[in-house]
């Protein structure tokens, strides 16, 4: 049977509440500034509307576009492969670089690579993979994993990336300053443009009429990786596609401000064909994306842009951090992603949440994320994937509610118990609900004999 | 089956019947002054701004960036020689001609004929985009209505220049691409051609 792994993780964290603190008002002060660059716009309302509008039309005719797509695609000079699972774009992502007679690769930021576990592979059969995102760069020299989509190494302060850099780039020991840290990473990662054959980089956009592809970054990593290289790689999930050019506009205005607050993405590229002499390959994934997309009330998550808006606001993604979700995209949104691509292994994170709805009030492309984590806990219990304790107490739970009887008998015990005995729930060993919480005080009597003795006089 | 058949069939096999037609229009914001609000906010993105009165003028601005210790690409001047990749990740500046400039967030809209190599706006430590005042527009999607994306190989949307905060989310402008942008917007009877 699974673990509780979400709320064991989370206990580790939280074990250093300075750290805890400091993650917590960072991330609100994120989110903080999306709320400011969203109220700049009147019609931001709108925009999430026509965002969700577009994606809606787009699910329901994914492969006319994706066809269509293909089709202008290879029109403009871009060698388009398909893959059915991770394992398939693996392969084909090697093939094409084995066939080059290439051993090193640099790739700007990619969930669905992370999601196929492409650099394990790649690293296995003999490939060096440099990940350039300055925050991916950071989290692949500790050898761990990025836990958060938009800011990869949001877990680690100054000092630890210091201590880092001074054992793989030789930077001064205890020299903490950032500025001073990426000027280093900077001269060793131009060093890395500068030799690498192949770049690979992911999609945030691909455009159906013109057989596109659109890539935002803020640190130019993937165009000096793409601009310096003979081959680029471009992976995308199939969910990747927008119909036109012009809902480009649409996208855009919603995403920097999302995720950051920034006006825009300091550079949004448009790809349409490679240029002379050089190679460009579109990677169309599936892996279970289909199947999602055949689940009534799980398809809309789907429409996700990777924003990250929802890890910022959500309460428990900001007090647990993101690896407490053991899976390549954490908070609100990877709760619902992951159970599709593996029930058993992500079980408990439907549960990692509060469904106060703040995540589906800030999603740009109105995602229903709080339903869609009720929904997947439902379909999770009745599956028999749920914590075994939570089946547990839910069950008796049901019986005590059910019955009259057992109802009235527990609260009378429950009183007795907080007023006469109360180190029994009082302890944090045998009352989870006591570790970050007081008791209430215990009443004299409760409501329903309240009532009954009031009415009566 | 090819993967390629697995997943269309997948998607048809799922495909719902109908759907209404897909009609989107947005009022985007306007400004009563564009130009003020393009440089407030370029600013506040790290670019800097200078206004330009006249073809001499803007010839004495980029003479001022020329110097005999920088390497210096004026995209305005025909190339001398082609440039290689060791060339292009050594040059000190570049001057580009942009086209369409967003009043709403501080972006420009650069193609790949203007950009001499499409490394240079992105290996260059100082990037020095020309733009002309007539074509600053009040948002995106005004934007997308001017360009059509596909007219050449390659385009980006450049807002400032590059920056990082994956270091505890301190601000650090001039990550892996230019440390600085510099932004010359000229008048509209100045001609640049």
């Amino acid at each position: 049977m699974m673990q509780q792994q979400h709320s064991d993780n989370a206990a580790k964290f939280i074990a250093d509440d300075a750290r805890t603190n400091w993650h917590d008002e960072t991330l609100w002060f994120v989110r903080a500034k999306r709320d400011k660059a969203a109220h700049n716009l009147p019609e931001w309302e709108a925009l999430r509307q026509a965002a969700s509008d577009i994606k809606d039309h787009t699910l329901n005719h994914l492969d006319t576009y994706l066809l269509e797509f293909e089709e202008k695609a290879k029109a403009n000079g871009i060698i388009v492969h398909w893959a059915f699972d991770a394992d398939e774009h693996n392969q084909i992502v090697y093939d094409i670089i084995h066939q080059s007679g290439i051993t090193k690769m640099v790739k700007s930021k990619s969930m669905l690579t992370e999601e196929c576990k492409l650099n394990e592979f790649l690293q296995h059969n003999g490939v060096e993979v440099v990940d350039t995102d300055l925050g991916e760069r950071i989290v692949q020299f500790r050898n761990e994993t990025p836990s958060h989509i938009v800011l990869p190494a949001i877990h680690l302060k100054k000092e630890d990336v210091s201590a880092t850099f001074h054992e793989f780039l030789h930077t001064e020991k205890g020299n903490n300053d950032p500025l001073y840290l990426t000027r280093a990473a900077r001269v060793h990662l131009r060093n890395h443009f500068f030799t690498s054959e192949v770049a690979l980089t992911g999609v945030n956009f691909a455009v159906a009429e013109t057989g596109s592809i659109v890539v935002c970054t803020n640190e130019g990593n993937a165009d000096l990786g793409v601009h310096s290289a003979r081959i680029h790689i471009a992976s995308m999930g199939i969910e990747k596609i927008i119909p036109k050019a012009n809902h480009l506009s649409v996208f855009l205005r919603l995403l920097a401000r999302s995720a950051t607050g920034q006006p825009v993405t300091t550079y949004n590229s448009h790809f349409n064909r490679p240029q002379p002499g050089k190679e460009m390959h579109v990677v169309i994934v599936n892996n279970k994306r289909t199947q999602q997309l055949a689940e009534p009330d799980f398809k809309s998550s789907l429409k996700c842009i990777r924003c990250a808006a929802c890890f910022n606001t959500c309460p428990i993604y900001r007090k647990s951090g993101g690896h407490s979700y053991h899976t390549t995209v954490a908070g609100p949104i990877g709760s619902i992603l992951s159970p599709n691509l593996d029930k058993k292994q992500h079980a408990d994170l439907p549960f990692a949440s509060t469904l106060c709805g703040s995540c589906s009030n800030v999603c740009p492309v109105k995602i229903d994320i709080h339903n869609q984590l009720w929904k997947w806990r439902q379909l999770l219990t009745k599956e028999g994937y749920a914590p075994p304790a939570k089946t547990l107490a839910m069950k008796g739970m049901a019986n005590v509610l059910g019955s009259p009887f057992l109802y009235n008998l527990s609260g009378k015990v429950g009183r007795w118990v907080m007023r006469n005995i109360p180190f029994l729930v009082n302890n944090k060993n045998w009352n989870p609900w006591f570790k970050q919480r007081d008791m209430p005080k215990a009443p004299e009597q409760s409501f329903r004999d309240w009532y009954i003795k009031n009415k009566k006089s | 089956m090819t993967a390629k058949d697995k997943i269309i069939a997948a998607i048809r096999a799922v495909k719902p019947e109908a759907d209404p037609i897909l009609e989107i229009k947005i009022n985007g914001l306007t400004f009563a002054d564009k130009r003020k609000q393009f440089i407030e906010v370029l600013n506040s993105i790290g670019g800097v701004v200078s206004i330009i009165d006249s073809k001499q003028a803007l010839e004495e601005k980029i003479a001022e960036f020329i110097s005999p210790n920088k390497i210096v690409i004026n995209g305005f001047h025909p190339m001398e020689s082609e440039y290689s990749k060791a060339n292009l990740y050594e040059v000190d500046v570049a001057i580009i001609r942009g086209g369409v400039a967003v009043a709403e967030n501080g972006a420009i809209w650069v193609t790949e004929k203007n950009m001499v190599d499409r490394m240079l706006p992105f290996s260059c430590e100082q990037l020095v985009i020309v733009i002309e005042e007539k074509n600053i527009v009040n948002n995106l999607h005004e934007a997308y209505d001017l360009i059509n994306i596909t007219e050449e190989g390659y385009g980006v949307f450049i807002a400032g220049p590059s920056k990082t905060a994956d270091i505890e989310q301190s601000l650090v402008i001039g990550a892996h691409g230019p440390v600085a942008l510099q932004v010359l917007i000229t008048k509209d009877n100045t001609s640049t051609e």
